[in-house]
């Protein structure tokens, strides 16, 4: 079977909400700037909270920040 | 780099030097001064541990100094930190009972306690070396 990732939009969405940093958008989900790197990278998996912290920074549905593929 | 990844970086280097210079030199006295102190072999196991806590509180003051203001820990550390614990238990678990449970019946005195020391300190390795991967690999649940 091949193997699943959870991928995400946040480096551009973070665009889209005038270049907010990283350090910006850790601040305000409660995770430091090194997270947010990762979870960019794909290199970490939030947790189901995080994820909808996240999507809530954004004011978008968890759908269009985050997508399993 | 966060302050959690450097100081892995650091205690794992720092064991394997340390703990490395001193099992040499354990196995060298046990070949050139087979019938040394039991002072001798206290101060030299003494000066590696005092090696050991003075290099660990150093790298942990200068993260705590680094990453002051900053949020301390998130759920990612605590994950990294919860995998790589899980692990290393099982390794100091199977140490403990080879040197607790075994050596007494074969060994004595100093061997085991050379091999407990040993054992902690793969444990603390495997833990530290897992930390890393973690951070630089990625962690995904």
């Amino acid at each position: 079977m091949r193997e699943r990732r959870l991928a995400n939009e946040i480096r551009a969405l973070r665009f889209h909400a005038g270049e907010m940093t990283q350090e910006e958008l850790g601040r305000r989900v409660g995770v430091t700037r090194q997270t947010i790197a990762a979870l960019e990278a794909g290199k970490y998996s939030p947790s189901l909270e995080c994820a909808f912290r996240i999507a809530e920074v954004f004011g978008k549905p968890l759908d269009e920040v985050f997508r399993w593929g | 780099m966060l302050s959690k990844e450097r100081f892995a970086l650091v205690w794992v280097t720092t064991l394997v030097v340390v703990l490395g210079l001193y099992f040499a030199a354990v196995t060298l006295t046990h070949y050139t001064h087979p019938d040394l102190s039991l002072l001798a072999r206290i101060g030299m196991l003494a000066v590696a541990l005092g090696t050991l806590g003075m290099i660990a509180l150093g790298a942990w003051l200068y993260g705590r100094w680094r990453d002051r203001g900053e949020i301390a820990e998130d759920e990612r550390d605590r994950f990294i930190e919860q995998r790589s614990s899980k692990i290393a238990y099982y390794v100091l678990l199977a140490g403990i009972i080879y040197t607790g449970m075994v050596m007494p019946f074969t060994h004595g005195g100093w061997e085991i306690v050379h091999a407990a020391l040993f054992f902690v300190a793969v444990a603390e390795i495997v833990h530290g070396a897992l930390i890393l991967m973690g951070y630089r690999r990625g962690w995904h649940a």
